[in-house]
């Protein structure tokens, strides 16, 4: 998987183009969702890993979008739904593009243990290319800032009669 | 699916089904380990054998690498002329104590595994570190933008009609700032 900052910094790239507004930090949890399921438990305890491998996979994260929205206020829930389960798919999507020695992502778990992945860069490889990816989403990151800015001083100035 | 109509027994079922799915997962999932082919030596003799569980170095001399796993530590020996070693232009010697790692050996009898192809991933440990902060940053943003009212989460700005204050996260469309 490539490391969580690039895992945000597409959902954020990726939500400012689709204009993810309301809600957009729950479309950055989506993004991180797969790995928060499954990650922190097989690292601190390995034998958990062959439990967890399952749950890095499109239908059980399903279940984890519907069991959050439904945590949620009933006019709420569809869009919270949505949110996260459309960043958990980003997620995948991104994950797809690594290659692996051992293990790999089963993603139709639990229909097929078969393994996919387009094989192109292998999992630390987003660590390297770090500071690249924080230089292409600043910009974004400082015209947001700014305009929101712009926007909350406009809010401010008295209306002139 | 979203209807509140026995919300709490969803609620327990997709937790149940969850449950479910890390238990199979964990039966369907775990490949053998080189206990297991000790146990067994017939049925793994020539099998691949991925060392998965969290690996890491612990020392690689000419003729060995010394694998970590949560069975106790696992010695894998390199053949002659060994050229398995990922990404290509890596080495053996760029392995170091302490480095995560991927390797995939072969089961050979009496009851010992012959490396095949081995990737050093040093930089796993700064990956989990580095990923500790996007969580941080974005469970920040959701205690800002999530407030429990009367037994449910809701997320702002809240724009139903009984909603009695607005949240200074929202601009002129009361759409939510990032």
């Amino acid at each position: 998987m490539p490391d969580l900052i690039t895992h945000i910094a597409g959902a954020y790239l990726a939500g400012r183009g689709m204009k993810i507004a309301r809600g957009a930090a729950l479309f950055y949890l989506g993004a991180m969702l797969p790995d928060l399921i499954t990650r922190p438990f097989h690292i601190l305890y390995p034998r958990l890993l062959p439990a967890t491998m399952g749950l890095h996979a499109p239908v059980p994260v399903f279940l984890a979008c519907w069991l959050i929205s439904l945590l949620f206020r009933i006019d709420q829930r569809r869009p919270v739904f949505w949110l996260l389960f459309s960043g958990s798919l980003l997620h995948f999507l991104m994950d797809t593009a690594q290659k692996h020695l051992t293990g790999g992502y089963i993603w139709l778990f639990p229909f097929s243990g078969r393994q996919y992945s387009w094989g192109f860069i292998w999992p630390e490889t987003s660590i390297r290319f770090l500071p690249i990816t924080i230089l292409i989403v600043l910009p974004f990151l400082a015209w947001n800032i700014w305009r929101n800015r712009k926007a909350r001083r406009k809010d401010r100035r008295p209306i002139s009669d | 699916m979203f209807s509140d109509r026995c919300r709490v027994i969803k609620i327990g079922g997709i937790l149940f089904l969850l449950i479910l799915l890390a238990w199979y997962s964990n039966r369907r999932n775990r490949y053998p380990t080189f206990a297991d082919c000790l146990r067994e030596p017939g049925r793994y003799a020539g099998e691949e054998i991925s060392i998965y569980m969290e690996p890491r170095v612990i020392e690689v001399t000419g003729g060995h690498i010394l694998i970590s796993q949560p069975d106790g530590p696992v010695e894998v020996r390199i053949p002659e002329g060994f050229d398995g070693v990922f990404p290509e232009g890596a080495k053996l010697s760029d392995l170091e104590p302490g480095d995560s790692l991927e390797a995939v050996a072969v089961f050979r009898l009496p009851g010992y595994l012959e490396l095949k192809a081995v990737r050093g991933a040093p930089l796993r440990r700064w990956k989990i570190l580095l990923s500790i902060l996007p969580v941080i940053l974005v469970g920040l943003i959701l205690l800002r933008t999530i407030r429990w009212r009367k037994g449910f989460l809701v997320m702002l700005p809240d724009t139903s009609s009984d909603a009695s204050d607005r949240s200074d996260v929202s601009d002129e469309s009361g759409n939510f700032k990032l």
